[in-house]
């Protein structure tokens, strides 16, 4: 029966777990889209600077930063828990 | 003994405004280089340097004024977490600083044609960055603890007016080729337009939360150290 309970439980977890990757995943993916509007919204107007981007290339400019500014902040996460387990060794004893 | 670890509630085991910062920088990095800008003549499409140059100096002044509460707490209370947070939080600032001069003075290349101009406004910033340093230095030769949290926190009080006139009051009092100074209107004047508005706010709210989130490392680090030491001392 205990066995049956903790499952459970675990089973609770693991979706509240989906649910926050899915929360989070959409918060990006919002950002991203959000940043790309004026490419849908004026994509129907011929002039201004739409062309320029284009013919630029800039949007792979932005994709590099994004990239490396997604790897900084891989890293700072990752510094940052390591420091939280410390933290918690720390308490132990 | 110091109190160890985060208060602030967590999603995916990183307090909630970590991920604030993340989306913010993210979406200032995308968005202010593809949304529109106004089209003037020198600036072109530098203009976006708004977003980075100018939130850095926003972020740095910002974290200064919260450094300054917490001297202030520091010298009402006397705990030393208040005096450690202030003076990490010097410690950021500084280094955006320095961030918001080197980028300055890329972009006053490219505009003005030069690295470095006797203006009053650069002049002045750099005179405020000196000022902050001698903190440090002053901060690093003391090791009694109570004096050096009580004389660093009065001279960051006396750092922070200096500060402020420096690149806020004496630079508008003369001529100056920044704008905002000198008789020159601010970007906010006649061409920020709404669109660069949804991205210069944002992004000075993102760049100050990831300053947050440094000061936030170092204080805990130097909390772990201070408890290792007052440890071996027992």
């Amino acid at each position: 029966m205990k066995k049956v309970g903790t499952s459970l439980r675990e089973r609770n977890e693991r979706s509240n777990l989906l649910l926050k990757l899915r929360d989070c995943f959409s918060a990006i993916a919002m950002t991203v889209l959000l940043a790309l509007t004026p490419i849908f919204t004026f994509a129907s107007d011929v002039e201004m600077a739409d062309l320029l981007h284009e013919n630029g290339k800039i949007y792979v400019v932005v994709g590099v930063i994004a990239i490396i500014f997604v790897g900084l902040i891989v890293y700072l996460i990752a510094i940052d828990r390591r420091l939280t387990k410390i933290e918690k060794e720390e308490k132990a004893p | 003994m110091l109190k160890i670890g985060e208060t602030s509630a967590k999603i995916f085991g990183l307090a909630w405004w970590k991920w604030i910062s993340i989306v913010l920088v993210l979406f200032s990095l995308t968005a202010g280089m593809i949304w529109d800008v106004p089209k003037l003549p020198i600036l072109h499409e530098t203009i976006r340097n708004l977003y980075y140059h100018v939130t850095q100096w926003f972020g740095m002044m910002i974290i200064l004024t919260a450094s300054l509460v917490y001297s202030i707490i520091h010298l009402a209370k006397g705990d030393r977490r208040s005096d450690i947070i202030a003076a990490e939080g010097i410690n950021v600032a500084l280094f955006m600083g320095t961030l918001g001069l080197l980028t300055g003075m890329l972009w006053a290349k490219n505009t003005w044609g030069t690295y470095w101009t006797g203006d009053a406004k650069l002049n002045g910033v750099a005179m405020g960055m000196l000022v902050y340093l001698a903190y440090t230095v002053l901060r690093g030769s003391m090791d009694e603890e109570q004096k050096r949290g009580r004389v660093s926190a009065v001279y960051n009080i006396f750092a922070y007016v200096m500060f402020m006139v420096f690149i806020m009051v004496l630079p508008r009092m003369t001529d100056s080729l920044h704008p905002g100074n000198g008789g020159n209107p601010g970007f906010g004047g006649y061409d920020l337009n709404s669109n660069m508005r949804m991205v210069f706010y944002p992004a000075i709210i993102g760049w100050t939360l990831l300053g947050v989130w440094f000061i936030n490392i170092r204080v805990r680090m130097k909390s772990i150290e201070e408890n290792r030491l007052t440890k071996s001392h027992q």
